[in-house]
């Protein structure tokens, strides 16, 4: 069953207009529901632009995204706004939490921008969120009285509260010790088992990559090797 | 929109020093503008008043050569039915006339000034000025000062009247004496009653229909109601102070532009001030900012945030400048006071002025706000949102 959650077909991304930077070749990809995927490649080799187009954060110079069955290619910035706030969850190297909210409102941050009031159901499941990255106890502190670990997991956290299918995560903890990343990783495991969330994760730690499902190799804008580990 | 706003809110309050010198801006710039324009509507009311708060703000006059309106009553009564919402505060008919004033061998021009004492007393406070005596009754006078200080002319002496029109001379007793402020009325005005004045000339006419409006700024509303409503024949003619102190209007409005512009110059400098300080903050937020946009913010909301900081510092920081800016002129009233108790400049409190400098600060700050929302707005999150 061809399921894929995310489709790129004759993906180019072109940088500038005099000096064209063309970083994005030709590529074809498709993930499908239920998957743990990492990306992997030296720097410049395409990573993050890759995610930011599946993100749609970034849009390309040619090809077609499909995102859950929705062709991107037409859609307003407004439309696009929309739709990563419902289908899709970033994790970034930075948190970059809002330093003026407590934890809780952080990752109640995208459900409200999806334009609903808080209610006791929400704030529970942000809890049991919080509770699922470990951070039941400081759920009340301000997002700056944390340490490193706590605030990456306050932003997992927060990625996960529209329940979106996809999470994008670019070196999620590039800006972590060795044993806070390997509690990251297990967590991702664990909210891809206990949630079927989708993972695409870059990462250049060769040992955090082993760990996934599915090994994706970028180099100069092209899928190098596509190796699936299970 | 709520949330929107408690994120600007948080904004604002976790910015600390940045907001207290922003909301501090805001503040001295308001409380400048109310005290600077208080005191100068003050100053100019003062001026307006003195110089014509004792005398006639509107007038009726004949064309006439003998400058006599025969049916002044009918007029009067007219003046008085047209006044349905009380503009015109006083309507007093005076003769006002030209003759020569005789005691001993002095020969004086003065003008016989007659009018009934009521509504005069209105009009030119007779019993704040009298330093001596009473209004006159009927044959009595009162004069200047002058003429008791430099003649030694006393209460119930008899003065010489010779009138020109008429070739003859009659005979008033003085009641009392008066000192206006300008010594000019007190050299040459004779003030006597209607009845007195109306004999001396032997007519049953006045010169003048005087009044005094509830508004002298505006006496142009009052004279063209006048004008429609007085069937006026071509003989007479309405006149406004303003007409006759067109030297004062000149320097009045000269100084309100004086005072516009500074006002002006305020505020341009306040909503530079909220602007850059904004900017700024969208810089120092750019990440979060960035963020917000990569989980569904749309980019018109982004700019919301900044547009309801703006908003929130605005009201802040006028609300604090109108308590300044109304306490520093209360303050200046009450300290700066003349040797009899009195400020120098009476305090003219006019709550429009101070709801408009206080709309014009929220304004600006929001005008302000929109250059630095529409930089987040144009944020692009992957440019913020870079690793490293």
């Amino acid at each position: 069953m061809d399921n894929y959650l995310i489709k790129m077909e004759k993906i180019n991304k072109i940088y500038g207009d005099k000096i064209k930077n063309h970083v994005i070749h030709d590529l074809d990809l498709e993930i499908r529901e239920n998957s743990f995927v990492s990306i992997i490649g030296q720097s410049g080799s395409g990573k993050t632009t890759l995610l930011n187009l599946m993100g749609t954060l970034d849009t390309q110079t040619s090809g077609e995204i499909i995102i859950d069955g929705i062709n991107t290619g037409n859609m307003s910035k407004k439309e696009l706004a929309e739709l990563r706030n419902k289908k899709i969850g970033f994790i970034f190297q930075f948190h970059y939490l809002l330093n003026e909210f407590t934890v809780l409102e952080n990752v109640l941050i995208p459900y409200q921008i999806s334009g609903n009031k808080i209610n006791q159901k929400v704030k529970n499941k942000a809890k049991e969120l919080l509770e699922l990255v470990g951070l039941k106890n400081v759920i009340n502190s301000n997002s700056n009285k944390i340490s490193g670990g706590q605030q990456q997991r306050t932003a997992i956290a927060r990625s996960l509260i529209n329940d979106p299918p996809i999470i994008l995560a670019d070196e999620p903890t590039g800006n972590l010790d060795s044993d806070t990343t390997e509690g990251i990783y297990n967590l991702f495991r664990k909210i891809h088992k206990e949630l079927n969330t989708t993972f695409v994760i870059i990462t250049h730690d060769q040992h955090v990559a082993e760990k996934t499902d599915r090994i994706i190799e970028l180099k100069d804008g092209r899928i190098e090797s596509d190796i699936y580990t299970t | 929109m709520a949330f929107l706003s408690k994120i600007a809110f948080r904004f604002m309050k976790k910015g600390g020093g940045q907001t207290i010198l922003i909301i501090s801006a805001i503040a001295i710039g308001v409380a400048i503008q109310i005290f600077l324009g208080l005191l100068i509507q003050g100053l100019q009311d003062s001026l307006v008043n003195e110089t014509i708060g004792d005398s006639s703000h509107i007038s009726v006059s004949s064309k006439l050569e003998n400058g006599s309106i025969q049916d002044y009553e009918n007029i009067t009564k007219q003046i008085q039915k047209s006044n349905s919402n009380n503009e015109i505060k006083v309507v007093n008919p005076v003769i006002s006339k030209p003759s020569t004033l005789q005691f001993e061998s002095v020969n004086k021009n003065i003008f016989i000034k007659g009018m009934p004492i009521d509504s005069g007393e209105k009009i030119y406070e007779f019993s704040q000025k009298l330093l001596e005596g009473k209004t006159p009754v009927d044959g009595e006078v009162i004069l200047g000062d002058y003429y008791r200080e430099k003649f030694g002319l006393k209460i119930g002496d008899e003065i010489s009247i010779f009138i020109f029109e008429k070739f003859k001379t009659e005979t008033l007793k003085i009641s009392g004496f008066f000192k206006f402020g300008v010594q000019n009325i007190n050299e040459s005005w004779l003030i006597t009653n209607l009845d007195t004045a109306q004999n001396l000339f032997e007519t049953n006419s006045v010169t003048n229909i005087e009044m005094q409006v509830d508004k002298p700024l505006e006496v142009e509303t009052v004279q063209s109601n006048l004008i429609e409503s007085l069937s006026l024949d071509e003989q007479l003619k309405i006149v406004t102070w303003k007409e006759l102190n067109a030297d004062l209007l000149t320097a009045l409005s000269s100084q309100s532009l004086s005072s516009i512009l500074i006002q002006v110059f305020v505020i341009i400098s306040v909503s530079l001030a909220i602007a850059s300080v904004l900017i700024v903050s969208v810089l120092q937020k750019s990440r979060e900012i960035g963020i917000l946009k990569a989980m569904g913010i749309k980019n018109y909301q982004s700019s919301l945030i900044f547009v309801l900081e703006g908003l929130f510092l605005g009201v802040i920081g006028a609300i604090i400048g109108v308590v300044l800016g109304v306490g520093l002129i209360l303050s200046f009233t009450t300290f700066a006071i003349n040797a009899d108790g009195t400020p120098v400049i009476p305090l003219t409190f006019n709550y429009g002025f101070i709801l408009l400098s206080f709309t014009i600060a929220v304004s600006s700050a929001l005008i302000a706000s929109i250059i630095a929302g529409r930089k987040s707005s144009k944020l692009n999150p992957i440019e913020v949102i870079k690793n490293g």
